[in-house]
């Protein structure tokens, strides 16, 4: 069962196969959870909001196309489900206007990153994640602690590949700053 | 409670949920409706962004007003004075509801806002010229006037073919030396009324000729047009 793909058992739970979606929540269950803790930066009520998403996953595992992938899929349902935890608790707009979006970008190479600056980067983010504003910390959590690539992240909170480029050069720059001034 | 703990708490819950029918899934015909119901209002607001583009071309072509600019900085004056700009602010929104409709594709959303934004006024601005070269809006005007259909005759009279103080659209009818006969799109008659100094495009060394159709800038008075600039615009 193990070496089955996400894909084919998200199939299986289409057909009515209710065990196979607990395979599903196996496999994502510490992901979306290390996800929502990093990005949301509270403990209190992760686990309610980590189910709402595998609720949502299921009720709308119709719409989820078996040729693509799984994983965009449901870190996208569970962006959703991120963002109206926040506007939930911050009342308000979450994103003011944001010309990254609007205009082009450059896009930085994605392979620049050695696995030591990887690693010296989550480091850094251990320590300095909540200082940032939600709008660098999202695509830095799925960059570095969800293993995703811009095109995923981009899928994922449905942003320009070079507006998470540069969201990612500017939350690094943020960081590296934070971490001088703590010196 | 350690974390694997809670995590099989989730689980259980979940599927409990699903299996005391709690939790149901949606069927694939409510994402098939959803999905079919949001391609036809797609359809349909590029439809009237088309509509309302190609409307506007033709108001303008149909006025004379789409021929001013040719008539120096005046010209240009008159012609954004006259554009029809609720029209225009009308076009924006639609093309602002297409841009987020399409904001759900990847094919959008991968790209800056800028090019796909681009990408819809591009195609706006084409098909509507295209559909207003197509003579689709002449033929509902023409309906309109003959059948006398009051909302077609009215909204084409009043968006389409307004009548400009400066601007003046017709056929001539009559020709003599510094002065000609138009008709009208209602079928009333003009004299116009030309100097050496009056701006003519494009120049011919044989004048005017009838049953041209000309666009006349300048004022009038009574039945009588001082002509700043006239645009022949052929037969």
């Amino acid at each position: 069962m193990s070496l089955e793909t996400d894909e084919e058992i998200a199939k299986r739970v289409q057909g009515g196969d209710v065990d196979s979606f607990g395979v599903l929540i196996e496999r994502y269950e510490e992901k979306i959870a290390r996800y929502a803790r990093k990005f949301l930066m509270r403990g209190e009520d992760v686990k309610d909001i980590v189910q709402e998403v595998f609720i949502k996953a299921y009720v709308n595992i119709q719409s989820f196309d078996t040729r693509q992938r799984f994983s965009p899929w449901i870190y996208r349902i569970a962006h959703n489900e991120f963002i109206n935890a926040i506007k939930k608790k911050e009342r308000g707009p979450l994103f003011f206007f944001d010309l990254d979006t609007i205009l082009p970008q450059p896009v930085s190479s994605e392979t620049a990153d050695s696995e030591a600056y990887h690693n010296e980067m989550k480091r850094i983010l251990d320590t300095s994640l909540e200082k940032l504003g939600s709008l660098y910390r999202e695509p830095l959590v799925l960059y570095y602690y969800e293993d995703k690539d811009y095109k995923e992240i981009s899928d994922i909170m449905h942003l320009p590949i070079a507006t998470v480029s540069s969201r990612l050069r500017r939350g690094k720059m943020m960081l590296k700053k934070l971490v001088e001034e703590n010196k | 409670m350690s974390e694997e703990q809670k995590h099989s708490v989730i689980q259980e819950s979940v599927l409990e949920n699903i299996k005391k029918h709690r939790i149901s899934m949606r069927s694939r015909k409510y994402f098939f409706l959803q999905t079919a119901l949001f391609v036809v209002g797609l359809v349909i607001v590029f439809a009237a962004l088309l509509y309302l583009a190609s409307f506007i071309a033709f108001g303008l072509m149909e006025s004379g007003v789409w021929f001013v600019p040719f008539f120096g900085m005046r010209g240009w004056f008159v012609f954004f004075r006259s554009l029809p700009w609720i029209l225009i602010l009308l076009t924006l929104i639609f093309a602002l509801i297409l841009e987020i409709m399409v904001r759900r594709y990847s094919f959008s959303y991968r790209r800056p806002l800028l090019y796909s934004m681009l990408g819809i006024v591009a195609i706006v601005l084409i098909g509507g010229f295209l559909v207003s070269r197509a003579r689709f809006h002449q033929q509902i005007w023409q309906y309109g006037r003959a059948h006398q259909v009051p909302m077609v005759g009215g909204f084409y009279r009043r968006f389409g073919a307004p009548n400009m103080r400066e601007v003046h659209k017709g056929v001539i009818r009559e020709v003599a030396p510094f002065q000609f006969l138009i008709e009208g799109p209602e079928g009333e008659t003009s004299t116009v009324i030309f100097t050496a100094r009056t701006r003519v495009f494009p120049f011919r060394e044989n004048g005017f000729s009838a049953s041209d159709t000309v666009v006349i800038f300048g004022d009038r008075e009574g039945r009588v047009i001082q002509a700043f600039g006239i645009k022949n615009i052929g037969q």
